[in-house]
């Protein structure tokens, strides 16, 4: 490792609050682009069960 | 040449099918590359002999940059597929990809923000580079406020690649706007044809960053796209069974 000492890995010279605010901002970038599209699919599954089993349920009753 | 397999690749389901194939390993190399190159290039690499520490944005900056530009290329690609043939899985494709586009558009410009607080001075200057990616952005923002603009599906899809292709001007300013002008914003370290300007031991950390955001991007793609898949054809009988037997968990 390049730095020292995690005080040195922190600071980076005077650097710190830039990288490590980039690098929060790209894990969080990254997190989103996982999280939302596997939540907003399983909200849409649900949705469309919910449908499918009301439909089901009407064509029982007829 | 057999045209079967390009027709089978316009298919909603056999995409459904050979995605899940190939989506935990994707997924695995992304998380693999792009935990790696983090890691080497903010841990590892040395500082550079101008700007110290705060180069190691460019381990994030430089993918998300390069990622904006490609994705916006693959969303025009996909919008003329779907203008010219009508084919609908590139339609799903191409809305698919406008919030990917847009976030890593969003995220180079508030790295370059950040980086160029520490390099320039300040955060913000009205530089051709800078300018142009701010354009794309709101070529991106435009493109899903489109979409969701219309409630005929047909129509939205037609509109949204009728822009999407005027927009792909924007692309090629954005590449050579340090060459045409006089920018703030460096010109290229990292070069496909020719010798790269970049020591090998930040280049490294830089080309294992960009196939991991690569990778990652084509992982968050497939999900994104399956999702559309299923949603677009849940009245179909494959769907409908697909849906009965799967658990709520499966991506």
């Amino acid at each position: 490792m390049y730095f020292d000492s995690l005080g040195e890995l922190l600071s980076m010279q005077g650097h710190g609050f830039y990288v490590w605010t980039a690098y929060s901002l790209g894990f969080s970038v990254l997190l989103w682009n996982f999280l939302s599209p596997v939540l907003h699919g399983r909200r849409q599954r649900a949705h469309i069960k919910r449908r499918l089993r009301r439909e089901s349920a009407r064509e029982h009753r007829l | 040449m057999k045209w079967t397999f390009f027709h089978r690749l316009s298919s909603p389901k056999w995409f459904y099918e050979i995605s899940g194939r190939c989506l935990v390993w994707t997924g695995a190399a992304a998380l693999a590359c792009t935990l790696c190159g983090l890691l080497w290039g903010l841990l590892f690499a040395p500082p550079d002999y101008q700007q110290g520490n705060s180069y190691r944005i460019i381990f994030i900056h430089v993918p998300a940059a390069s990622l904006a530009l490609v994705v916006y290329l693959a969303l025009a690609v996909m919008s003329a597929i779907n203008f010219v043939w009508k084919i609908k899985l590139a339609d799903m494709a191409a809305a698919c990809l406008a919030p990917i586009g847009a976030s890593f558009c969003s995220l180079a410009l508030v790295t370059g923000a950040i980086w160029g607080k520490p390099t320039w001075g300040a955060w913000w200057v009205w530089d051709a580079r800078l300018t142009s990616m701010l354009i794309l952005l709101f070529l991106y923002c435009g493109l899903m406020a489109l979409r969701s603009a219309f409630t005929s599906q047909d129509m939205a899809s037609r509109a949204c690649a009728i822009l999407a292709m005027v927009g792909l001007v924007n692309i090629p300013v954005i590449k050579f706007s340090v060459e045409w002008w006089s920018t703030l914003h460096q010109g290229a370290s990292l070069r496909i044809v020719g010798q790269s300007s970049m020591d090998p031991s930040m280049l490294k950390p830089l080309l294992v960053s960009l196939a991991g955001f690569y990778m990652f991007c084509l992982f968050v793609f497939l999900l994104r796209l399956r999702a559309e898949v299923v949603w677009r054809e849940w009245r179909t009988s494959w769907v409908r069974a697909l849906l009965e037997r799967s658990a709520p968990h499966v991506l």
